[in-house]
């Protein structure tokens, strides 16, 4: 598939896609009559007395990621994670260090890093399929020829052929993902951030669309950071799997995993993979 | 148009009991041989929703022709539908319905106008609503007629004064529904138009508002129900309303008129099954993907 990407080959030799440096996050929480509000930011509130506590979701985090990475976030969930990944996409900002994408710092959304949420009502239900999938090339003003020619490949590339006029509401958990995917890539961004995008789903439908994703990390040349708790389904994915502990989240160990995809999940080589990631696991959990 | 007299009915034009009975069951066998062959427009529901009509007209007929109330009180059927073709013929009818309508359109268009804008900002503003809540609800339960007598000081005799109060009756129901329709957006449908460059306008019109539309649907079938209470009341209540069914109701009842009161009572009767089927049927559009 032709992809647009020049821009991107004169990086690939100057530098990193991401970089990440002593990113420190904390939140405040307010306390009052039951209600938990978590605020980035420390308000000013002339109408109550609230309670202020704070927590550090993130410490003193490094990494760099390369263009065609696939690095997978592994930790339990409330280890700050998916707050990383809320900050590569420039929904918040950290407290303290930056995040740099190809060498800019991060300084709010951009169409350059596309995000699959986990909740499938990130689809929007008024929407048909094809509907939801143009909704990138529309915002961004794309002419509606290549608009049409961008979705017509996009949906082929997530094999959703046939459903493009269907509504959310008719299709299952997986195909609603896919369709969360598709609308993802169909810009082609530098990077894709998956935040547990399969969470939700039963574990056949999971793996199925773990290849469909391997599949598209390979055809189009994406980076992707990919956020789970699922030690498999990390091993199985990435090129590097970094290990977090929580409260705060620190990077425990960054596991390059050396297997080609296709993966199998019962080769010694994978079985040993996961033994060591659950044995860091289980080391941290002790020493917490 | 205050202080008119109808030109009584002739005897000769009033249609007999018995005819009046045979043009009922002929209009609903028609509706019934409708439905066999455009059964798109005429359907199952609305052939019993008019069969249901026409027996009630038809107790009604029966009633008055064998005297069991005084005819004077409660005229017969055949004589309303007399009366109905008779106002219609002298375009008298026409422009009560025209002044009655015109009062509850402009009144709910700058309701629906005024109502979506402002509840949609005010949800844009969080906190603002938590504020404003209490002194929504004290202006909500007041009846909008109780401002009958200030409008009328404020906006002078004539169609303005009604439109004030018909507006502030439609206005809660559209608003406080948007507020309801706004808090159901979901942060991850924001974030997501977010990632693709769009701005707030694009968060507002493709994600807010369509996420809101039931919302605001409910709340105009609402507003307007209200509305129609309101520009009946506002009519029955002043001369100097602007005319309309509601004053062509209480003109006659000065006159003893009681035929041209249940001409104004059904006219009003059909016209809000009109307008809220019309209002039905941009709900369904919602089917699609509820």
């Amino acid at each position: 598939m032709a992809v647009k990407r020049g821009e991107n080959e004169e990086f690939k030799q100057s530098g990193h896609v991401l970089d990440i440096n002593e990113i420190y996050k904390s939140f405040y929480i307010y306390m009052s009559q039951g209600e938990e509000v978590i605020s980035d930011k420390k308000k000013k509130r002339w109408f109550s007395s609230k309670q202020e506590n704070e927590i550090k979701a993130l410490q003193d985090i490094f990494l760099k990621v390369d263009h065609g990475e696939f690095i997978a976030l592994l930790g339990p969930s409330g280890c700050g994670k998916s707050t990383l990944l809320r900050i590569l996409a420039g929904f918040e900002s950290p407290s303290s260090g930056h995040a740099k994408f190809k060498g800019e710092n991060i300084n709010g959304p951009d169409p350059q890093r596309a995000m699959v949420f986990q909740s499938e009502r990130a689809v929007f239900p008024w929407l048909t399929v094809k509907g939801n999938i143009s909704l990138g090339p529309k915002l961004q003003g794309v002419n509606s020829e290549d608009m049409e020619k961008a979705v017509k490949d996009t949906i082929k590339l997530v094999e959703l052929d046939g459903f493009e006029n269907a509504y959310p509401k008719t299709l299952s958990g997986g195909m609603l993902q896919r369709v969360a995917v598709a609308r993802a890539i169909v810009n082609r961004p530098e990077l894709l951030l998956m935040d547990e995008p399969f969470g939700a789903l039963d574990a056949q439908t999971r793996n199925n669309l773990q290849d469909h994703v391997v599949r598209i990390w390979q055809s189009i040349d994406q980076t992707i950071v990919f956020v789970t708790h699922d030690i498999e389904e990390a091993i199985y994915l990435s090129t590097r799997v970094v290990l977090f502990t929580s409260r705060p989240g620190r990077i425990k160990e960054i596991v390059p995993i050396d297997l080609p995809h296709p993966r199998d999940r019962t080769s010694p080589e994978f079985i040993e993979y996961r033994n060591y990631c659950s044995k860091l696991i289980r080391e941290k959990e002790k020493q917490g | 148009m205050h202080g008119t007299v109808f030109p009584p009915i002739e005897p000769s034009e009033v249609i007999s009991t018995f005819f009046f009975i045979v043009l009922l069951f002929g209009s609903f066998m028609t509706v019934v041989i409708a439905n066999r062959f455009i059964p798109a427009v005429i359907n199952v529901s609305f052939v019993k929703g008019y069969s249901v009509i026409c027996l009630f007209i038809a107790i009604w007929e029966m009633i008055s022709f064998s005297e069991l109330v005084n005819p004077v009180l409660l005229p017969p059927a055949s004589r309303v539908a007399s009366m109905l073709v008779f106002l219609w013929s002298i375009g008298f009818l026409q422009s009560q319905i025209y002044a009655t309508l015109y009062k509850l359109a402009y009144a709910f268009s700058l309701a629906l106008a005024s109502g979506v804008t402002l509840g949609v900002m005010i949800s844009y503003y969080s906190n603002v609503f938590s504020f404003i809540e209490s002194f929504a609800t004290a202006a909500r339960v007041i009846p909008a007629p109780a401002w009958l007598a200030l409008s009328i000081l404020w906006f002078g005799i004539g169609s303005a004064s009604a439109i004030f109060i018909i507006w502030l009756g439609c206005f809660f129901p559209i608003f406080l529904n948007t507020v309801a329709g706004v808090a159901k957006v979901e942060p991850v449908q924001v974030e997501t138009i977010k990632t693709f460059g769009g701005d707030k306008w694009d968060v507002l019109l493709d994600v807010v508002l369509p996420t809101a539309y039931h919302h605001i649907l409910t709340g105009s079938r609402i507003g307007l129900g209200i509305g129609w209470i309101t520009v009946v009341t506002a009519e029955l209540a002043s001369p100097d309303a602007g005319g309309g069914l509601g004053w062509m109701i209480m003109d006659s009842r000065v006159l003893l008129d009681i035929t041209s009161v249940l001409c104004g009572v059904s006219a009003i009767g059909f016209l809000g099954v009109v307008t809220d089927s019309l209002l039905n049927s941009l709900e369904e559009l919602v089917q699609t993907w509820g």
